[in-house]
């Protein structure tokens, strides 16, 4: 169970500080695939952001089944609990699709060497990434293929908590499917908890929860 | 993917990178290699100066009278004076031996062929740092001023077949006349001295064989010349170049008046003033070390910290694998070493071509450049410290700190890496 207890953030512009998440309290529990949705700007991919410790809260804390993630470790954290997709990819641009799957692997030292390549190869294939496309350059390959290269990456850590940020908005419906058939049967059969930022009506109907993103807060089904 | 790989994948796919920090640390890396050439003949330059003339001032009185005894007995009471001597020597002619010339090619310079022999009188032989540094006395003793006798050397002794108590005949080859002198001891040669005269036409003198070198004292070289010598000079040896400065101080303090007496401290002159090619090359490599040392550390700088900015976004995402921050930085700092270090190591075999191949013609250019267009007058402290080895010592010196200022730079850019949270490098990419 991964928690927000009363996290309030802001950025600062122009001298003045701009709220976004405000006294905002919400579990994710393990199992269940979480959709947030909302208008661009409200502040989706910053409270995703804040619940993987990439950015402090000003106030409040996230906890990890009842442990401040500070306690834990951010890097702890990252190597065992919680993978990113990201809603711009952040792939190395120099590596090959494999080599930036294998890399998050031996970071997070998951698995040895070959062990590794070959789980990445089977799982960029399974999301459709044949076995040319990922040795290809990153700068190669096209967005839906390198947003399914960002996907394998944070699924090869086999964490517990996925925080995924438009994972499909550059893939076509029948790709964006294929997708969401994964996250979903991860959360069901491996009781992982993904959590997805999202404007996609598609990810909302094939999520467990849905929430709204409004004034600094999360309400589940939109109320 | 084992760590060693991905460090490397570093290095040789962000080529663009790589090739820009690799191309600039090896320029660098070429300009501090030259600049300590320069400095290394400099500083050679200065060596063999020091070695012959060691760190003296010369006191003369300009009407040629003599400097009263009492005035050289109050200097050499003055801190950091080692001794005072007079010095003169003239070039004469044997008459019942001859010249010994060293046939060895190893010699630092070339040795011209001359029947002549070179006097030295001295007032005290252990002070004439020809002697001091260069040879050492084997047999018998030093020439005193209350006996008349020369000390030769070994070489030329046993050409000639003398030892001590043998006298040798020398003829004044201005005025004809001919003198004998016991020989009173024998010295050995260690090393060449490199004097060198500005002689009466305004060109230099070279050199002279290192067995041919005849030290007595001042009365014997004044029967030589059938006349006194007004010993209106005195040679003041210090102890250091900075002791030399309170000498001058303190000599000036005397109440010598400035009308009769002249002090000049020949260190400064002959290291300082030189000749043209000694000035010009301290001026190059005066100019090329300041060049590298300040415009080198800047653009250095500022060329690693935006290499390093450039990985503010794969910091990020390292961090965001799990990574932890203080690795990551000292991944960047094997990194940027590592392409450091292969750069000068690359550079030293490029550096020892174009030295020896070039050297000269560079030292050429920058005679040109000074303004040296009529000849170079190359006296034999120069050509011996043109000749000198490539010092290796100096050389990784200067890399090193090219190496010091790279790594200040990977540590200046790691601040940001260090300081803020992985969101903000992704924005700050
Ligand atoms: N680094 C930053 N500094 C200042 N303001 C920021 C920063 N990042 C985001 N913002 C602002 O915070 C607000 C929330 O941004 P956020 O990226 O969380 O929105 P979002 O809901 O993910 O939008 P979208 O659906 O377009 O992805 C936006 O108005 C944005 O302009
Ligand atoms: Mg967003």
């Amino acid at each position: 169970m991964i928690s927000m207890n009363n996290v309030c953030f802001s950025y600062r512009q122009k001298r003045r500080n701009r709220d976004i998440l405000v006294d905002l309290s919400m579990q994710f529990a393990p199992g269940k695939v979480y959709a947030i949705y909302g208008p661009s700007g409200v502040g989706k991919t910053t409270c995703l952001s804040v619940l993987g410790g990439l950015d402090t809260p000003t106030k409040g804390s996230i906890e990890i089944d009842g442990t401040d993630i500070k306690t834990i470790g951010y890097s702890q954290l990252r190597k065992q609990f919680v993978s990113f997709v990201f809603q711009d990819y952040h792939l190395f641009p120099y590596m090959t699709a494999i080599e930036n799957v294998v890399v998050a692997a031996s970071i997070a030292n998951k698995s040895k060497g070959h062990e590794a390549k070959e789980q990445a190869t089977a799982l960029l294939s399974s999301l459709g990434l044949d076995s040319d496309t990922i040795r290809r350059p990153i700068s190669q390959i096209s967005g839906g293929q390198q947003q399914r290269t960002a996907i394998a990456r944070a699924l090869i850590k086999n964490p517990t908590y996925i925080l995924a940020d438009e994972p499909t908005g550059n893939l076509d419906k029948e790709n964006a499917q294929v997708i969401m058939g994964i996250l979903v049967n991860l959360a069901h059969k491996q009781n992982k908890c993904i959590i997805i930022a999202t404007h996609s009506d598609l990810v909302c109907a094939h999520a467990d929860v849905t929430m709204k993103m409004e004034d600094g807060k999360l309400f589940v089904g939109g109320e | 993917m084992t760590y060693a790989h991905r460090l490397w994948l570093m290095i040789a796919r962000r080529t663009r990178h790589s090739v820009s920090l690799f191309l600039l640390v090896f320029c660098l890396s070429l300009l501090g290699i030259i600049s300590s050439y320069f400095g290394n003949i400099v500083a050679c330059y200065q060596r063999f100066v020091v070695s012959d003339i060691g760190y003296s001032l010369k006191l003369y009185r300009t009407d040629g009278n003599a400097i009263p005894p009492n005035v050289i007995q109050q200097i050499s009471h003055i801190k950091g004076v080692i001794g005072c001597n007079q010095e003169a020597n003239m070039l004469v002619q044997p008459v019942n031996f001859a010249n010994a010339i060293p046939d060895s090619e190893d010699n630092l310079f070339d040795i011209p062929e001359s029947d002549m022999v070179r006097l030295y009188a001295d007032s005290n032989t252990a002070l004439n740092l020809s002697f001091a540094n260069h040879m050492e006395l084997v047999e018998g003793m030093l020439p005193a001023d209350n006996d008349a006798g020369v000390i030769i050397d070994t070489v030329l002794a046993a050409k000639n077949n003398l030892g001590i108590g043998n006298e040798i005949v020398i003829k004044n080859p201005e005025t004809g006349s001919e003198l004998s002198i016991p020989i009173i001891g024998i010295y050995k040669a260690v090393s060449p001295p490199q004097e060198s005269w500005w002689g009466t036409s305004g060109n230099i003198e070279y050199g002279q064989s290192p067995y041919s070198y005849l030290f007595c004292t001042i009365p014997t070289l004044e029967a030589l010349l059938e006349k006194d010598l007004p010993s209106s000079a005195v040679i003041v040896y210090g102890k250091d170049r900075k002791s030399l400065d309170n000498i001058s101080d303190a000599i000036e303090q005397m109440g010598l008046s400035p009308q009769d007496y002249q002090l000049l401290n020949r260190t400064e002159n002959q290291i300082g003033r030189g000749t043209s090619a000694s000035r010009a090359i301290s001026s190059a490599s005066a100019v090329l070390s300041s060049v590298t040392i300040f415009v080198s550390a800047f653009v250095l700088l500022l060329v690693v910290v935006l290499w390093m900015r450039a990985c503010y976004k794969d910091t990020a995402i390292l961090i965001t694998l799990g990574a932890k921050r203080h690795e990551i930085v000292f991944d960047y700092f094997l990194v940027t070493s590592a392409i450091s270090v292969f750069a000068l190591l690359l550079s030293l075999p490029v550096c020892s071509l174009i030295i020896n191949g070039y050297g000269n013609r560079m030292i050429e250019h920058i005679f040109v450049a000074t303004g040296n267009l009529s000849g170079l007058e190359i006296d034999n402290y120069m050509t011996a410290a043109l000749n000198q080895p490539l010092e290796w010592t100096a050389y990784l010196k200067s890399q090193f700190m090219l190496l010091l200022v790279v790594w200040a730079a990977t540590l200046i850019a790691s601040v940001n890496i260090l300081k803020n949270k992985p969101a903000k490098l992704f924005n700050m990419s």
